[in-house]
């Protein structure tokens, strides 16, 4: 009888194959160096300190906590063969903005979910089971976003769902993430709102629950980071132009609340209509008194709005993060955004990861992102939204971890996925979390990882001045923000 | 800037986006007029128009060049659909309605195509990049040339209808197709150069603010509405009506979007045109009102 990892076998030699595959990976995981470089690799039942400063109130916290060596280190042995994959696979859904408003964003954000589930596939899958891809375009709309999460669970029987750059659509999903018992991981949504919120402020609480996790930043983290930079180098008094819905008006609150911790003044708020197509009007609204244009916009609009404000006559300053020309080339852009301060998530240039300390995991995954040293998707050509294609990449590996170390088995399972996630999650700069060391936090399940200050130079392009640790961009999680307390 | 600047140049938008809402709009009221078609699918000509004009600049770099190309590739377009489709179902109001609706759907949805457009917005890098700088604020030079380009659109339009014997034949089909008829004029043809010259307008129309707005396969709606406003506003078959409806349209539109919100510029006006519809239904001008 000839025996194969695909064909028919009798059952006792199938186990038999399972029990010496998960062997293997055990013993490779437990072993030390190999493929996956050996700093990157933590050993199983190792003690990592992280400390964690709270930020505002200035609180430092020293936390130890036991890391345990997550199955996505798996470090191959060159020559040793992993076996493929087999069994019912385990479906990840990615509601995805493939068109509409958030498209340029969509698209990056989807080669970097697929490379993700391809790369997880080589490793031998989850639990030695296929992982299956599923991406449905939600149009940029918060009606089909939620119509295509429904069909993710109901109808393609995914497990977990990668959610919406768009806060709007994020927002409207939440309550289904909770109705039908889905880990629904943002990758883009960066509304404060959804993670905690401000209590007891109307039109910023909380919108968040506990089967939502956020690894990537948001708009309190950027603006924690971002705003020494926007009060103490750029100006004091500042114009606010903002996409008017969730994720804009979030920043206007929050930079406005920084404002009054520097001694600044916003000196007028200017929300712009979603799908406005013409921001000269907008525009001609910045009041004189105005010394620098905090624009909160994003996709191809960015190009149009930076434009409008150039025909204007403008010519002060403009203080922003990454989000309104992430996905942008920016060199026809240069003569407007030269000598800009910004914030990014993940450096656009590799120039800058390296600068900053990132090692050969951010080449890996830029390689299996076809991502350049630029930014650049290949050989499409296209800019990738560099600052929100990494979640895409991470969520994957999180859910990898989580699965293969709770024992779970399928969808009725999920609750051991929240609590696992929900556990002060360690995540360790590897190849499976290229952005760095950082952590998933309990109560408000928000992620705090490095940023970096950078600046645009005369060509558009943007070049990394600082790398900011977790302790320069955590905040304090909203009072009485508990999701862990949540009833699953 | 300053109120009076924020006002003066709300003014000169509303003046440029005026003259630019004229063009499309007078290519549905010659269409209407003279073939009484209403044209659902005006605004994917505009968006094509665009499209076609994002593509000349992609390729060859000039802008100047697209608007021409813009312009014959539409009348073509505008033939087809005519000699195809429409002119089964001409006369019948109620059936170039649907029938245009349904072009406007494919054509749309067509663009859409990865391989002809696709969902993503595009904008090209300002093909003018000066800006007309005087004392107390600043304009775009691309506006301001895209605006002076509309006033030629308009001019050439009614030197052509008013000058010319083929501009009197379609005035004359506006005024009474069978007697045009019974003179020994082609209507027929007359009827296919008119769709083609009303397509033809509205595709250099959307070349005019591929610099200005973002370029997608969802613009056409959003002129189709403003070129609906205009038309029922200043008359149905009016070509004065169309153009002092126009300017009225972008300016409340311009002003009302800087002074107080776009929303409100919109609610205002919605407002006018119920109010036309319901003490003055024939528009400024009325239908044939010259």
């Amino acid at each position: 009888m000839k025996y194969s990892l695909t064909s028919e076998k009798p059952a006792e030699r199938r186990n038999f194959l399972k029990y010496a595959a998960t062997a293997i990976v055990c013993g490779v995981v437990a072993g030390v160096g190999g493929y996956f470089g050996g700093a990157a690799a933590v050993p199983a039942g190792v003690e990592t300190t992280v400390t964690k400063t709270i930020g505002g109130a200035g609180e430092t916290v020293t936390a130890t906590k036991t890391v345990t060596g997550p199955a996505t280190t798996v470090t191959k042995t060159v020559g040793e063969e992993i076996p493929a994959p087999e069994g019912a696979p385990i479906k990840l859904g990615y509601q995805n903005d493939l068109t509409g408003m958030l498209d340029l964003f969509g698209r990056s954000q989807d080669v970097g979910f697929h490379s993700a589930v391809d790369y997880v596939n080589e490793l031998g899958g989850i639990d030695g089971r296929p992982v299956e891809a599923i991406t449905e375009d939600t149009e940029g709309k918060a009606d089909i976003g939620m119509e295509k999460f429904r069909k993710m669970v109901l109808e393609d029987g995914c497990v977990a769902i990668m959610g919406s750059t768009s806060s709007g659509i994020v927002t409207a999903s939440l309550p289904l993430a909770k109705e039908f018992k889905i880990p629904y991981l943002s990758v883009g949504a960066m509304s404060h709102r959804l993670t905690g919120g401000t209590p007891g402020r109307e039109g910023f609480t909380d919108v968040g629950n506990r089967w939502h996790f956020r690894l990537v930043s948001q708009v309190a983290t950027q603006v924690a980071g971002y705003k020494e930079y926007g009060f103490e180098h750029i100006g004091k008094k500042w114009s606010t132009m903002y996409w008017d819905y969730s994720w804009g008006q979030s920043h206007d609150y929050m930079w406005t609340e920084a404002a009054d911790e520097y001694g600044g003044e916003i000196v007028s708020h200017i929300p712009i209509p979603l799908g406005t197509a013409d921001f000269y009007p907008y525009a001609a609204k910045i009041p004189p008194e105005a010394e620098a244009v905090y624009p909160v916009l994003l996709g191809a609009a960015s190009i149009g709005y930076l434009t409008s404000i150039h025909e204007s006559g403008y010519d002060r300053e403009l203080g922003f993060v990454i989000c309104l020309l992430d996905g942008i080339e920016a060199e026809t852009l240069a003569e407007i955004v030269e000598g800009c301060w910004t914030i990014e998530y993940y450096p656009r240039e590799l120039e800058g990861c390296k600068a900053t300390g990132m090692g050969p995991e951010t080449d890996f995954y830029r390689e299996r992102c076809r991502i350049d040293e630029h930014g650049f998707i290949q050989p499409e050509g296209w800019m990738a939204t560099n600052s929100h294609t990494w979640p895409a990449w991470e969520n994957v590996f999180m859910m990898k971890e989580a699965i293969e170390n709770t024992g779970w088995k399928s969808a009725a399972d999920n609750e051991l996925i929240i609590k696992y996630l929900e556990d002060d999650l360690m995540l360790k700069r590897s190849k499976a979390y290229p952005l760095g060391d950082g952590w998933l936090r309990k109560e408000d399940h928000q992620g705090l990882f490095p940023h970096w200050i950078s600046k645009l130079d005369s060509n558009g392009r943007v070049e990394v001045v600082e790398k900011l640790p977790v302790s320069k961009i955590a905040y304090p999680v909203p009072k009485g923000v508990d999701y862990s307390t949540q009833e699953l | 800037m300053v109120a009076s600047a924020v006002i003066a140049s709300g003014i000169l938008n509303g003046v440029v986006w005026g003259l630019i809402i004229i063009v499309i709009s007078l290519g549905m009221c010659l269409i209407l007029g003279l073939m009484e078609i209403v044209n659902m699918a005006h605004g994917e000509f505009y968006m094509a128009g665009a499209v076609v004009s994002f593509y000349i600049v992609q390729w060859t770099g000039n802008w100047w060049l697209s608007l021409p190309i813009a312009f014959a590739v539409l009348a073509v377009m505008g033939l087809g659909w005519e000699r195809g489709v429409l002119k089964h179902v001409e006369g019948d109001v109620i059936r170039t309605i649907i029938v245009t609706f349904g072009m406007s759907l494919i054509i749309m949805y067509t663009a859409h195509l990865n391989i002809v457009f696709g969902a993503t917005s595009y904008r090209i890098p300002n093909p003018v990049p000066f800006n007309i700088v005087l004392p107390w604020f600043t304009y775009s030079g691309f506006r301001t040339v895209s605006g002076i380009i509309a006033v030629a659109i308009l001019v050439a339009l009614l030197l052509f209808l008013f000058k010319t014997k083929f501009g009197l034949w379609i005035r004359a089909g506006r005024t009474d197709k069978e007697m045009t008829s019974a003179m020994g004029i082609d209507i027929g043809k007359v009827s296919v150069a008119t769709f083609m010259i009303g397509s033809a307008i509205a595709g250099i129309a959307g070349a005019l603010v591929v610099s200005v707005a973002a370029v997608n396969t969802y613009m056409g709606m959003e002129a189709l509405v403003y070129a609906f406003l205009v038309v029922i506003i200043g008359g149905l078959g009016s070509l004065k009506g169309t153009v002092i409806a126009g300017f009225i349209v972008a300016m409340v539109d311009s002003l009302g979007g800087i002074l107080l919100t776009p929303l409100w510029a919109k609610v205002i006006l919605l407002s006018i045109l119920i109010a036309i519809l319901v003490f003055r239904p024939k528009g400024i001008y009325g239908v044939w009102g010259e």
